[in-house]
């Protein structure tokens, strides 16, 4: 089985992709700065939004991609709405808040849509990330398919010995086999590792 | 064949719930010999791996080059190369290059030299031009001799294969026991597979629940009586 959810369009070919990852780094960074801690408005979120699917556009991203993936973070965006609503009961503020979480939801989607994931790493690393991070990054990013692919088979498997839905009970099952297989492979991994001469400090 | 190069006496290991794994082992391996480790599933050949490379606190007494593997255990894997069964157990990077590369740069070598090292295995191996490429994104065949690869770049005295032929189809298991035929180490290979270990290897030690079964030169699987009682056959 053959997954690509993280980064599909990293592969494609347009003037986006080509664009140094240092500078796709520090552009996202600003954005991201700026709609955080800045008191921008509305109007100005709304343009800044027109531009990013625009650029969105020319990295060839499909919009309907872009829309699935921002829908993601939809509960947390209302979750976070609403507790504002509450506190200030101001439409216009609420509205400010959700334009700035899909600002920078959809900078932070260029980004990883239009770079390859081992350059952005590689990038973050010349920027003095910690190392620790890095390496957690990569992990999950590796395994991330690994694990998809044994909780497609789990569902198989428990597809043809079960007529009826899958019941809550079942997928409790399912997440405690699939914690132990995920510990019991981190433990091959740190073996690997070791065989090959990693020592503490990664 | 000349020297010993692997010493194994008295070897046991318990499970961490107190269920015994290996019992009272002990075996000499000499210079270039290529062994074969069989056994049943569930007989202890992983384990007793992972215990000649210092992975489990065994009892007994394991030495490598003459030197204890528990005092030394580090020094003495920078001359071992260990294929997991598992390929995605092996292979942590994003790239291929990065994963050949790792103990390279663990060990502190300078770019320019591990740039060499990991393009010549990868060319040796024919997987040339796989450097930028996901591991995840390769065939179980592919994966497996990027693995062998990871094992290879140190230029290891000692090579030592889990299941090397485990679901891979019959070309790619032919193409591998070319691949294995042709490096000139010492190996010890934990397989099921009799045909390959008649075609590779020069010795046998049959594991059966945890204990030395037999022990000798590859003429002992032609005792089919042997390999009935050891579930090989």
């Amino acid at each position: 089985m053959k997954h690509n959810f993280i980064d599909k369009y990293s592969s494609l070919s347009s003037l986006v992709h080509k664009i140094d990852t240092k500078i796709k780094l520090i552009s996202f960074i600003t954005i991201a700065i700026f709609v955080s801690f800045f008191g921008l408005s509305s109007k100005i979120l709304v343009l800044l939004l027109l531009f990013l699917i625009f650029i969105s556009q020319l990295a060839k991203i499909p919009v309907l991609f872009l829309l699935s993936r921002i829908f993601v973070i939809l509960p947390f965006v209302c979750l976070i709405s609403f507790s504002y609503f509450i506190t200030k009961q101001n439409f216009l503020d609420v509205l400010n808040v959700v334009l700035k979480s899909y600002t920078i939801i959809l900078s932070l989607l260029i980004l990883i849509q239009t770079t390859k994931f081992n350059d952005l790493l590689t990038t973050l690393k010349s920027f003095k990330f910690p190392k620790f991070l890095l390496l957690i990054l990569s992990f999950i990013y590796r395994y991330f398919f690994v694990l998809t692919d044994e909780v497609e088979k789990m569902t198989f498997a428990v597809k043809l010995k079960q007529q009826k839905k899958l019941n809550l009970k079942t997928l409790t099952k399912l997440v405690g086999v699939l914690l132990l297989r995920s510990y019991n492979r981190a433990e091959k991994i740190n073996k690997a590792m070791i065989l090959r001469g990693a020592d503490r400090n990664l | 064949m000349s020297r010993t190069i692997i010493e194994v006496k008295n070897l046991s290991y318990k499970y961490p719930d107190g269920k015994q794994a290996l019992k009272n082992i002990s075996f000499e391996i000499k210079e270039e010999q290529k062994v074969a480790l069989l056994g049943a599933n569930g007989s202890g050949k992983t384990t007793l791996l992972f215990c000649l490379v210092g992975l489990l606190d065994y009892e007994g007494t394991i030495k490598i080059f003459g030197q204890d593997v528990k005092q030394n255990a580090k020094e003495i894997r920078k001359n071992v190369g260990f294929v997991f069964e598992n390929p995605d157990d092996q292979l942590f990077n994003l790239t291929v290059f990065d994963d050949v590369a790792y103990s390279l740069r663990q060990q502190g070598y300078k770019e320019d030299y591990i740039k060499i090292k990991v393009r010549e295995v990868l060319e040796k191996l024919e997987i040339l031009g796989y450097e930028e490429r996901q591991p995840y994104h390769l065939s179980y065949g592919e994966k497996k001799k990027v693995c062998l690869a990871t094992a290879l770049v140190n230029s290891p005295k000692i090579l030592i294969l889990d299941e090397p032929t485990s679901n891979l189809d019959p070309a790619s298991v032919r193409e591998f026991k070319q691949m294995i035929k042709n490096i000139k180490t010492t190996q010890i290979i934990a397989t099921h597979d009799i045909r390959f270990v008649k075609e590779v290897c020069d010795s046998v030690i049959i594991l059966k629940n945890g204990e030395i079964f037999s022990y000798g030169d590859i003429s002992l699987l032609e005792n089919s009586e042997v390999l009935f009682s050891t579930r090989l056959l």
